[in-house]
């Protein structure tokens, strides 16, 4: 997404990030003490400037105005249940489900600490696509290998 | 009142008794499933969750997305 955005001159990538989205990716950083990595979701030096503009609307708002639009698709990631973002998840959906608001108030807090967070690693160039990267492998590549080994 | 409920993604089709001054969260709920991660369809179309059950074609669609 960074190569393409700097092929067309992008100056910003916006993503489609709900609140979902953003509330788990808070917590789970919070639950692997990753603070670096948490910081990191808000953009980093040398990729295009990321914005996220659904990044206070529900998942499942986001999900009925495709509904409505004809947008959307009901198949699910085969990936998903593999991951500790299913788990985290179920846990903010009960969460939500028994205090309203939860996912908002996550987000909310972060914003006030996430600026005395460290930015951590600089970035480096993934060995195989020549992309930007924080280790040796892009996340892209690394995909890609795991889903051709299955 | 018996309804017929189908859950997507899955093509699960379950037949339940219900009550009938029950909410659409209530039902869902029922089911085991948490209203925070669906959308409800009546006859294809999106219904608050809090209004009572009508009979016809219900869907519970699950908005969930990969990880």
């Amino acid at each position: 997404m960074d190569g393409r955005a700097k092929e067309l001159s992008a100056t910003k990538l916006a993503t489609g990030h709900n609140l979902d989205d953003e509330a788990q990716t808070i917590l789970m950083n919070y639950l692997k003490g990753d603070m670096e990595k948490l910081r990191r979701s808000d953009g980093e030096h040398g990729f295009i400037k990321r914005i996220k503009p659904l990044r206070e609307v529900l998942e499942r708002e986001v999900a009925l105005y495709g509904l409505l639009e004809g947008l959307i698709d009901t198949s699910e990631c085969p990936y998903a249940e593999q991951s500790l973002r299913w788990n985290v998840r179920k846990m903010l959906n009960e969460f939500e489900s028994n205090h309203p608001g939860t996912k908002y108030a996550l987000v909310r807090g972060y914003e006030k600490i996430g600026r005395f967070l460290p930015m951590g690693r600089t970035l480096s160039t993934c060995e195989r696509c020549g992309g930007g990267c924080t280790g040796k492998i892009c996340k892209a590549c690394e995909l890609i290998e795991m889903i051709r080994s299955k | 009142m018996r309804i017929t409920v189908r859950v997507l993604p899955g093509k699960i089709e379950k037949r339940v008794n219900v009550s009938n001054d029950i909410t659409y969260e209530s039902l869902v709920t029922q089911l085991k499933i948490n209203p925070e991660e669906v959308l409800v369809l009546k006859e294809g179309k999106s219904v608050p969750i809090d209004d009572k059950v009508e009979e016809g074609e219900i869907t519970i669609l699950r908005v969930i997305s990969g990880g």
